[in-house]
């Protein structure tokens, strides 16, 4: 058969499949699949016997299309976001619990190790951050703010706050996982030197005498933020490990496999950011709440928290 | 000889097999090796022997059976009907002038976000921090995945991200991509991600990397068009497929070459049409008629 000959035969199809996809791609389009394999028998036709370029293009390109359109990724999107809450999330952190203590680790320890150590010899806090800047932490959490933990200064509101925070912090924690495409080394180090400022804020502040109003006030949203950090981390190391021990995979199939899991902890870690944001903006922040209240209802947050990574998701598929 | 198109010589062994148009000047199989199917009889070659069912692999092929790929920027994928698509990849500039465009687009927005919020007072500012971050991590995932597959910037220079099977770009996938960005921008003005781009086969910087995906032209850009119409003329030598497939290609590609390219090249096959100038390109592109299966 001649190019011309197969054009004459098959253009009605070709013609009709055109219209279908350029036709809205919601309604429902009974012939379309007929039609689609048509199209890609035609194009492994014509590429076989070597018909002329233009023919075989245009065919690839009304194939390519039409598998485009045939296999789009559709709905379900809340549902699996349900799913993933109730269920995916922790069971993932669970099925990861090494790269999770390993990351705690390296975030917990100095964090711990600083916090007492600058508490007991406060000139320590000034070889590991700049005066100024413990200055300013200091500032933050003295007694009579308006709102306790001013980070951006002179602000007054909440919502101004809150969006400071989410911005900031989950930045941080994408940035913590972006890291481990480094064998994971840059997640370990961010983690690390985070753990690091925290604690030497957090000894430094204490030691000035200003416990009660920084205590009451990280101790809530903590749960969520600092895990969330953790988490982060843990995900880069997934990533770096798929590079550095990628097991019976290539590298590269490592690095994808293991990277659809570690950017599912980091969809985690970003809500977990955000819920700490909403309490860091709304509540911790208020003076006019009494810091036993805070205490009690940070202690029910830690708790909530541990309880659901040991728990949430353990009855199985019927648990969702 | 198998190499259809003297670009496909990737490999300097095969030179004398390769070009084409060449062996076509010189009308002489010794160089080629034995004369192809079909053609052993002394009459041109009919539309039939052009259409000839010859087993080839799409990738260019040498003598002795091992497939190379092509030097070309096409990725083919195989779909589960079992055809090949091929895919265009689209390379450092169409990309980094999507960047571009979509960072402008991005500051266009924050400019507007500033003129509006700006006289919320704090919470406008709250409300802007907020949208700012969704700007700057989900603006790319969102497009990238209901807008098919491209944002602005990538709709604007004609291309599109797709999983690395050719498939839609999902959510997860996106994700990833979009995340490592700032992988990709280490050290600084995302030295990393260019690098990757200009050493990987598929032009994936490190987050395409991680999700599989690359990116491609939305369209194919046509470098061939329908054969220009001449009354069909009957080649006088005898012609291999290949040969064949380089003049119909030839033909196609004229509108986009300079009138005095076409004249240049169509001299070249002097041999071939027995004219030069104007006539033999006129005669070549009658030969490509009728062996397309123009009567």
């Amino acid at each position: 058969m001649t190019p011309q000959e197969f054009t004459r035969r098959h253009e009605p199809d070709w013609t009709r499949f055109r219209q279908l996809l350029d036709k809205d791609k919601s309604a429902p389009q009974a012939d379309f699949p007929r039609l689609y394999r048509e199209v890609c028998t035609h194009l492994a036709l014509a590429r076989d016997r070597h018909y002329p370029l233009a023919l075989v293009d245009r065919l690839n390109l009304l194939a390519l299309e039409g598998q485009q359109r045939l296999y789009r990724h559709q709905g379900g999107l809340w549902l699996a976001a349900l799913n993933f809450i109730a269920r995916d999330f922790p069971v993932l952190l669970r099925q990861h619990a090494r790269l999770f203590w390993l990351a705690a680790a390296f975030f917990y320890v100095p964090m711990a190790f600083f916090t007492v150590a600058v508490y007991w010899h406060p000139a320590l806090a000034f070889s590991a951050m700049p005066p100024d800047q413990l200055h300013s932490f200091e500032q933050m959490y003295a007694p009579g703010q308006k709102l306790i933990g001013d980070h951006v200064r002179g602000g007054d509101t909440n919502l101004l706050m809150f969006g400071f925070y989410v911005m900031h912090n989950t930045g941080i924690g994408f940035e913590t996982f972006a890291g481990g495409i480094f064998a994971g080394v840059g997640s370990l180090f961010t983690v690390f030197t985070n753990g690091v400022d925290i604690g030497v804020v957090s000894g430094y502040i204490t030691q000035r005498g200003y416990g009660q109003n920084f205590w009451s006030f990280v101790v809530t949203h903590s749960a969520f933020e600092l895990n969330a950090i953790v988490i982060s981390g843990m995900a880069g190391v997934m990533l770096g490990l798929a590079l550095v021990a990628p097991g019976q995979q290539t590298r590269r199939d490592a690095l994808i496999s293991r990277g659809r899991d570690a950017v599912r902890l980091v969809y985690g870690a970003a809500g977990m950011f955000f819920i700490a944001a909403m309490i860091e903006g709304f509540w911790s922040s208020s003076t006019s709440i009494a810091p036993e209240v805070k205490y009690g209802v940070a202690a029910c947050a830690w708790l909530g928290v541990v309880l659901y990574f040991v728990f949430a998701g353990r009855g199985g598929q019927h648990a969702a | 000889m198998r190499c259809a198109h003297p670009a496909n010589n990737t490999n300097g062994i095969e030179e004398t097999e390769c070009i084409a148009i060449n062996s076509a000047v010189c009308g002489n199989y010794g160089l080629t090796g034995a004369p192809p199917r079909g053609h052993n009889d002394q009459r041109p070659p009919s539309a039939r022997e052009y259409s000839v069912n010859q087993r080839q692999p799409y990738a260019g092929a040498t003598r002795d059976g091992k497939a190379h790929p092509m030097l070309d920027s096409l990725l083919v994928v195989e779909t589960p009907e079992g055809v090949a698509l091929s895919l265009r990849l689209a390379g450092l500039v169409p990309r980094s002038m999507a960047f571009i465009l979509d960072i402008l687009i991005r500051l266009a927005i924050c400019y507007a976000l500033i003129q509006v919020l700006g006289t919320l007072g704090q919470s406008g500012i709250g409300l802007f921090l907020l949208l700012i971050f969704l700007l700057e991590w989900f603006y790319p995932v969102l497009f990238e995945v209901y807008g098919d597959g491209s944002t602005p910037g990538k709709r604007a220079m004609g291309i599109m991200v797709v999983e690395s099977s050719g498939l839609p770009v999902g959510f997860q996938a996106s994700l990833v991509r979009n995340l490592l960005r700032t992988a990709d921008f280490l050290p600084f003005g995302y030295g990393l991600g260019l690098l990757s781009m200009l050493k990987t086969r598929h032009y994936q910087r490190l987050g395409d990397l991680a999700a599989a995906t690359v990116v491609v032209w939305r369209q194919a850009p046509r470098p061939y068009s329908e054969l220009p119409a001449a009354p069909p003329l009957a080649p006088a030598l005898r012609l291999s497929l290949d040969e064949q497939l380089s003049l119909i290609t030839f033909v196609e590609r004229l509108p986009q070459l300079s009138p005095q390219r076409q004249l240049e090249l169509a001299d070249l096959l002097q041999p071939l049409s027995g004219a030069r100038g104007q006539a033999g390109l006129q005669r070549l592109i009658g030969m490509a008629n009728y062996l397309a299966g123009r009567r």
